[in-house]
């Protein structure tokens, strides 16, 4: 299929998404398909890779190689492909509980080795798999299974998290305006090197506190005018306790890991074959 | 002949060159044509404390190292009271009077001054060189023309100049007009073999060059003592075969990248040793389900948790076979020996890549750090081996990835070049790889990936075990791993010294076990004997629930390795 043949129905599985209905994934599903078409992404050149947690069924529903790996560890999955196999197109998938929870702690060298991949985060503020437990992201002192008496832990602030990690594309979006996350993911796909997409993706059954409404109240488009290669902004808006900014915090062009190890290949030189290695053991 | 060699150890304080002395002295006598064993033990510091170096080197085969040594060199009063009691009666304690006060003359145990430092201020002008006086005398015990060393510091000095490289190769030829004048009766005289086609490696090195030659593509890995000089060598090397080195955040990490290059068609691999292998069980059994193959080296190190990462022992053995929830096929592959290191790494690739499931290398701390001469591999008998890929033409719709096969290896499409898309998974799944939980799909997905196990096993009971059945013999010893070199040397004093036959198997492929060929061993003897270094009898154990055996089994946890004395004397106590 050659990349002017793409639609949106070349990229939806023939598997169709078990999510709630209502579920702020399928917010995060359509577009994803749209920037796939707009940047040409070929399916048999593309591999998606989740975790566990409801956002780990996303590559099931998508018409590219796919890989459901273990909880928390789709990023050095995703980031391993990337390095062995540089020509693909990789993205990972994961929620908060996944990416930020048991998995947080890959964010910060998938950014520093800036692996030319995307990272579509998918945030609930609650584990929404395991029916309703408490995660990174909620807020105080919201009350859940694991928090019965109210959460007693203050919430991450990804954002400020991603930014301080010098990720070289940082970005947040919402499930109820798909069509700025289409641009966000179109935008994010062309970047060369680590992109972030951050997404309120609220759980319309198990969170009745982080909802559809408080995103729709709080949430705000970063303005035009940002500089988004000015990251003490960017931080800005992603401190600000009075509103939600969607739209790029951060942008930077800065080379990948790939461009990194070709030049490493090229100061390492070549061996025609192990006996010049042997050669030097003897 | 078992004696026909001179054992050396070198001791001192860390930081007195005893290591890199060492090097050149192996290397050196390797060249000039005799074999060696040679090992080493780490001070607990970065630098200072204890440092030891042993050579075993003869005209015959050097399979282990010794407990007991002809000559010792003392560097200083801790390594002359650390290892005074290992030398034998009729050896030599040689020692630098200014560094050393031998405070009593040990019956049979004679006492000989070596001055290295003053030594190495009249041929240098200082006493750094005095490990290469050292080496000069030791060049003279060996009868090894010292021009192989002056080679040798030639080539490791080559980059600090030629003053460096002169002051080193005066300093050496002063221990070795020394040891002329003074040493003569200690000289020992070998028939040399010099100019053989060899290379002298470690374990370590040995599991590095291994991977490389079955087509290593990427590593992704994470420090830990003793498994960080594989990984060193091969961010060293890899990139020049154009394969990618890298290092993870963790042991999770590591693995996690080696199964997503896996999954792109690549060959990869991850080194480490028991608290990574922990860490890493989950991704393990990913591995396993998602049928990726993977090779991990788990150079193991003494005890639980941080235990003694710089001691060595076999204590990995169940947890490597077991050691992940539910139930999941591997393979365990143990080395024998350095040189059995090299091939069995690249066995561990082709098994990974024909059998779709995760190999488990299994060597330890005394094999990785145990130096041998071995011939040069002939790389025509390394087969890369690739997975078993799709027929051509076959179509999306139809394709399953998981698909049931006579052998239960199914095809696995390389992403980028087959337009096979599917999804790998650690759910459980249908042949397509769409989730699915029903009880038959379980059953059967557990029996496919169980049936490669089978298939596997059938294959490795073809392979050729070390096996050694003297003729009548009732009496047999089963060991694995590193210990191969040491038993096999007690099995041979114990023929030798006393008339006892003992027939000996040392298997490669630890699970799935060459069934037969272990029953076929088992036959004829009366009385069996296990021996490895764990406190509870790993193998024994697992022999005894596959063949309702009983054996005797001697164990050894004390970190440090098995010596073929020891072992002698432990066999001979349980005949």
């Amino acid at each position: 299929m050659s990349p002017t043949e793409l639609t949106v129905a070349s990229y939806k599985a023939d598997l169709k998404p078990i999510w709630c209905p209502g579920c702020g994934d399928y917010g995060a599903l359509n577009p994803f398909y749209q920037a796939l078409v707009e940047c040409g992404i070929e399916p048999k050149n593309t591999v998606i890779v989740s975790g566990i947690g409801c956002s780990g069924r996303f590559p099931y529903f998508c018409k590219t190689y796919g890989f459901h790996g273990v909880h928390g560890r789709a990023l050095p999955t995703a980031a391993g492909m990337k390095m062995a196999s540089p020509n693909l197109n990789i993205f990972a998938v994961g929620g908060d509980g996944d990416g930020l929870g048991i998995g947080g702690g890959h964010i910060p060298h998938v950014s520093r080795k800036n692996i030319d991949l995307t990272y579509i985060l998918l945030d609930n503020s609650i584990y929404g798999l395991t029916k309703g437990q408490s995660s990174p992201t909620s807020p105080l002192p919201m009350s859940s299974k694991t928090a019965p008496y109210g959460y007693v832990e203050e919430p991450l602030n990804p954002m400020a998290m991603y930014l301080a990690y010098n990720a070289s594309f940082v970005a947040r979006g919402f499930s109820g305006k798909p069509k700025q996350l289409k641009d966000l993911f179109t935008k994010a796909i062309r970047h060369k090197g680590f992109s972030m997409v951050h997404i309120f993706s609220p759980c319309v059954t198990f969170n009745k506190e982080v909802t559809f409404k408080t995103f729709n109240d709080l949430v705000k488009e970063i303005p035009p005018e940002h500089d988004t290669t000015n990251r003490l902004e960017a931080m800005r808006f992603a401190l600000d306790d009075k509103a939600l900014w969607t739209g790029i915090f951060y942008e930077v062009d800065r080379p990948s890991m790939q461009d990194r190890l070709v030049d490493l290949e090229q100061r390492a030189g070549h061996y025609r074959d192990l006996n010049e290695l042997f050669d030097h053991f003897r | 002949m078992v004696n026909d060699d001179l054992v050396v150890r070198i001791g001192g304080e860390g930081g007195d060159g005893i290591i890199s002395m060492g090097e050149i002295l192996s290397r050196a006598v390797v060249r000039g044509g005799l074999n060696i064993h040679a090992y080493r033990t780490f001070p607990a510091e970065i630098r200072g404390g204890l440092a030891m170096f042993q050579l075993r080197a003869g005209s015959g085969s050097t399979l282990s190292l010794k407990q007991q040594v002809d000559v010792l060199l003392a560097f200083n009063q801790d390594a002359y009271n650390a290892y005074v009691m290992n030398v034998k009666a009729g050896g030599v304690l040689l020692f630098d009077p200014k560094l050393c006060q031998p405070d009593d003359r040990l019956g049979g145990r004679e006492h000989t001054e070596l001055p290295l430092e003053d030594l190495s201020r009249e041929s240098t002008g200082d006493t750094r060189g005095k490990n290469m006086v050292a080496l000069g005398t030791l060049m003279f015990l060996h009868d090894v023309p010292v021009s192989y060393a002056h080679a040798l510091i030639g080539e490791f000095f080559a980059r600090k100049g030629d003053e460096i490289v002169g002051k080193n190769v005066r300093a050496v030829d002063a221990g070795v007009a020394y040891a002329a004048q003074h040493l003569q009766k200690w000289q020992r005289h070998f028939r040399l073999q010099p100019d053989r086609d060899q290379i002298l490696v470690n374990g370590n090195e040995a599991v590095a060059l291994g991977a490389i030659a079955a087509g290593c593509e990427f590593i992704g890995g994470y420090p830990i003592t003793p498994a960080t000089p594989v990984f060193e060598m091969l961010c060293k090397e890899l990139p020049k075969f154009g394969g990618v080195a890298v290092q993870m955040e963790d042991e999770i990490a590591s693995l996690a990248s080696v199964i997503g290059a896996s999954f792109t068609g690549k060959r990869a691999m991850t080194a480490t040793s028991g608290p990574g292998l922990s860490l890493m069980s989950e991704t393990l059994n990913l591995a396993a389900m998602a049928e990726t193959p993977v090779v991990i080296v788990n150079v193991q190190r003494a005890g639980p948790s941080t235990g003694m990462p710089t001691k060595t022992e076999q204590s990995d053995l169940k947890f490597s076979i077991y050691g992940t929830s539910g139930e999941s096929p591997r393979c365990i592959i143990a080395p024998i020996s350095v040189e059995d290191a090299f091939y069995q790494t690249a066995r561990a690739f082709r098994i990974a890549e024909r059998y779709q499931m995760p190999v488990i290398v299994l060597t330890d701390m005394c094999l990785a750090y145990s130096t041998n001469n071995i011939d040069r591999p002939d790389l025509a008998r390394i087969e890369q081996a690739r997975r078993k890929r799709p027929e051509p033409g076959a179509s999306s719709d139809t394709f399953r990835r998981y698909a049931f096969t006579p052998t239960g290896v199914s095809p696995m499409p390389v992403p980028g070049e087959d337009d096979l898309i599917y999804m790998g998974t650690g759910l459980e799944h249908n042949e397509k790889g769409d989730p699915n939980y029903s009880p038959a799909m379980h059953m059967k997905m557990t029996e496919k990936r169980f049936l490669k196990l089978k298939t596997l096993g059938d294959a490795v009971t073809q392979l050729p075990v070390e096996e050694h059945m003297p003729a009548g013999a009732e009496i047999g010893v089963i060991g694995w791993g590193s210990t191969f070199g040491a038993l096999h040397e007690a099995v041979e004093m114990l023929a030798r010294d006393d008339g006892i036959q003992v027939a000996h198997l040392h298997p490669r492929v630890l699970s799935p076990l060459p069934e037969w060929r272990i029953r076929r061993f088992l036959g004829p003897l009366k009385k069996i004997i296990v021996a490895e270094e764990n406190y509870t009898g790993q193998y024994a154990h697992f022999l005894k629930g596959k063949f309702g055996i009983h054996p005797i089994e001697i164990h050894k946890y004390d970190g440090i390795p098995f010596t073929s004395e020891e072992l002698y004397a432990s066999l001979k106590e349980a005949i």
